[in-house]
């Protein structure tokens, strides 16, 4: 098999210097973070560490790949997971259909290749012997994971809900996890000329390989404080009045409290806060809650039950 | 920093915290880049590296506050002594006080209960392990030197102790729920090590040699018709069927925890549990937490918790209700002490059951000595089942499982 070899002439990003560096980075693209959040960031960044990221949903998991990616000048690469997840869907494919017209359009010299052939046994030697032909990088299709090791910029790879593939994908992905190399066996071998900044969320759906957590440097991503969320929506709400984003922080930080089916989000609120700005409003009345409510709460009982919260 | 880091790291073990010697150097890289102005940032960057759930977080803060905090009472002390004692001053400190910045090491027996009596705690062993701290200082910045090796992905096997403790008596509610624990954990590193063996399987590929056969073969104009290499794997089914009177309550009860647990790796999975009659409880343990929702299961509708066991009664219901939903592909699992209590065996129905599945394993609680004693009639059922293991330890609840996922 040939050696590993680079695909291209590296590009060094940057990385941040420190874990204030962080926080004023991302503030700077509208990403509110503590230095819980900093600190994990700087270090996966610094040691090359994948960073497993786990919370409730809508925290801001994707996000905070997006915006790694966006401030530190990388390209984002993302593979969702799901349940049946293969190689083939996350590593690469062969072009089939891009195979057969190439067949098709040598169907000539094929058949001429194929006219000396005495037997069929001869003739499917023959072929065999141009197999490598149709296996070569020309007809392959890199799918997300080959895509961050091929790729000529430096990535950050998001792969995303890892809790939703199989086990066994688990496995398969601790292997390119650990040296971003990936042998194809009619090619060679294949190595990121940069490794990739690899940021893994999960919902905790069901629990991670032991192997797979050592592997990685961990966050845990909680609902936001008062302060936070407060300076979340004046950043994705720009002009909102302060005292109605207070209220609105104030009253959503309450209904969190509060036994529900499905808790609301950061992006709920922020859907909320803007719905309201257009409403015109600037004092979040109680008869305003009562007509907006399902902006923030999708669930019937849950609504049910913070209305009859709202009228105590 | 580093014998410092090295006791922290054996206090976070100590205190029943997974960190294995890998992460022990991450810990200390990350300080060389976070540097030690900061406590919090300290804090939040070990526990970045070292703790990989949420669960453990507070945990881990709190030893974290008792391990690198100074406590000032303890340190005015020190200097009222070293004050009447003036000669003293200009002595090299002692190991102890050195390697903790004169900090005394009281981990908090949070877990005491479970750590086992005669071991010394973190606190006396500091002293008298100072050499082999160093030892393993050494040994760390030498390998902190080489480059780091490929990830050994050696899932770890619980501690033999943890294997062989025997799981077939009732254990203390303070206890449960750590056991449910190891046989999740048991049930995750089987899956684990089964996973790693998967390799890259070309499975689904286009059949390239046959599909140009094919082409030939029909003698047609192309396109030809793609032809795939088939993906033989089918998964298996699972018919889990538990006797849960009192005397084997514990064990089945683990049982369906490792099945819930694997039921992933099975196309299908239903759990029947019985005394004197089944019930199904297949949506109860699709969606069942361990140990709370044992109670819903105690509970059950029909489920007579109270009566006597009677397995002849119970597989005739099987053989009545369930023979249609076998197929080639079910494993049936019987878990039970086949204690008759005197009534009809109807051993006939497990060879029916037989005939139309592909296996039959049964699993025994007991030990084998105490099969067919008194009014155990394991002996009668035994010649209609593939195999019959014994079940009493987590050992045995782990081969059990091996030989459920091999089909
Ligand atoms: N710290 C933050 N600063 C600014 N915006 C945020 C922050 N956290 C979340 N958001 C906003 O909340 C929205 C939801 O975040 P995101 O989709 O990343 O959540 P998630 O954790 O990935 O959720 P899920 O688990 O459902 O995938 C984003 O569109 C983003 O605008
Ligand atoms: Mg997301």
């Amino acid at each position: 098999m040939a050696p590993a070899r680079p695909l291209s002439v590296p590009s060094e990003a940057p990385k941040p210097a420190s874990v204030e560096s962080v926080i004023e980075l991302f503030g700077g693209a509208d990403y509110v973070c503590g230095k819980d959040v900093a600190t994990a960031v700087y270090l996966m960044t610094q040691l090359q560490r994948p960073l497993l990221i786990e919370g409730p949903p809508g925290v801001g998991k994707t996000e905070l790949a997006k915006v790694l990616a966006d401030t530190t000048g990388r390209e984002l690469i993302r593979l969702q997971c799901y349940e049946g997840l293969d190689e083939a869907k996350a590593l690469y494919e062969w072009e089939y259909s891009k195979q057969l017209l190439y067949v098709q359009m040598l169907k000539e010299r094929l058949g001429s290749l194929l006219a000396n052939a005495n037997s069929l046994n001869e003739a499917m030697a023959h072929l065999q012997n141009q197999e490598s032909a149709f296996f070569s990088r020309h007809f392959l299709l890199p799918r997300p994971l080959l895509q961050a090791i091929v790729s000529p910029r430096p990535t950050v790879l998001l792969i995303d809900e890892i809790d939703r593939a199989d086990q066994e994908f688990e496995a398969f992905l601790l292997e390119i996890l650990s040296d971003f190399q990936v042998s194809i066996p009619e090619i060679g071998t294949l190595c990121a000329n940069q490794r990739p900044h690899v940021l893994l969320t999960s919902n905790a759906t069901r629990s991670l390989s032991e192997a797979l957590k050592r592997r990685c440097f961990y966050l845990y991503i909680d609902q936001p404080t008062f302060d936070v969320e407060l300076q979340i929506v004046h950043r994705k709400v720009p002009g909102i009045d302060h005292h109605l984003a207070t209220h609105i922080v104030q009253f959503i930080q309450r209904v969190r409290k509060l036994q529900l089916r499905k808790t609301p989000s950061i992006s709920e609120t922020l859907d909320w806060a803007l719905a309201l700005v257009v409403l015109g409003a600037n004092v979040l009345s109680r008869q305003l809650i009562v007509n907006t409510l399902n902006i923030l709460l999708k669930d019937k009982d849950d609504i049910a039950r913070v209305l009859q919260d709202v009228k105590r | 920093m580093t014998p410092r880091l090295l006791g922290f790291v054996r206090l976070l073990r100590d205190q029943g915290l997974r960190v294995s010697v890998a992460e022990g150097l991450e810990a200390l890289q990350s300080i060389g880049s976070i540097g030690l102005d900061d406590r919090e940032l300290l804090r939040l960057s070990l526990r970045t590296v070292l703790i990989k759930s949420q669960r453990d977080f507070a945990l881990f803060d709190t030893l974290f506050q008792r391990f690198f905090t100074v406590p000032r009472r303890r340190k005015r002390r020190r200097s009222k002594h070293q004050h009447q004692s003036g000669n003293e001053a200009g002595k090299r400190p002692t190991p102890h006080a050195r390697h903790n910045g004169g900090l005394p090491i009281s981990p908090p027996s949070l877990r005491a209960l479970h750590q086992p009596k005669g071991q010394p705690s973190a606190d006396s062993l500091q002293p008298q392990v100072q050499e082999k701290l160093d030892a393993l200082e050494r040994a760390w910045q030498q390998q902190l030197k080489a480059p780091l090796g490929p990830v050994v992905m050696q899932p770890e096997k619980p501690g033999m102790q943890a294997l062989h403790k025997r799981i077939d008596r009732p254990f203390p509610p303070d206890q449960l729920e750590d056991m449910y624990h190891q046989v999740e954990r048991l049930a995750v590193q089987l899956l684990t090590r089964r996973a790693l063996r998967y390799r890259r399987s070309r499975h689904g590929r286009v059949d390239l040699r046959g599909t140009v056969l094919r082409g030939l073969r029909s003698g047609t104009e192309t396109p030809f018709t793609l032809l795939r290499k088939r993906r033989k794997q089918t998964k298996l089914r699972l018919m889990v069927l538990c006797d849960v009177s009192g005397s084997v309550w514990q064990v089945s009860t683990f049982l369906l925890k490792l099945v819930h647990t694997l039921q992933a790796e099975f196309s299908q999975v239903r759990s029947l549990v019985f005394v004197n009659s089944i019930v199904e409880v297949t949506d109860l343990f699709r969606r069942m937490r361990f140990p709370q929702d044992l109670k819903t299961l105690r509970h059950y509708p029909h489920l007579n918790l109270f009566g006597f066991s009677d397995f002849g009664r119970a597989f005739y219901q099987f053989y009545r209700d369930y023979l249609d939903e076998l197929t080639r592909e079910t494993v049936v699992v019987i878990l039970g002490d086949a204690r008759n209590n005197a009534f009809d065996a109807q051993f006939w129905t497990l060879e029916e059951v037989r005939q139309r599945s592909r296996r039959i394993l049964w699993l025994n609680p007991e030990p084998r000595r105490e099969w067919d004693t008194g009014d155990s009639i394991i002996g009668v059922y035994a010649p209609f089942c593939d195999e019959v293991l014994e079940c009493w330890t987590l050992e045995h609840l782990e081969q059990a499982a091996n030989r459920l996922l091999q089909g």
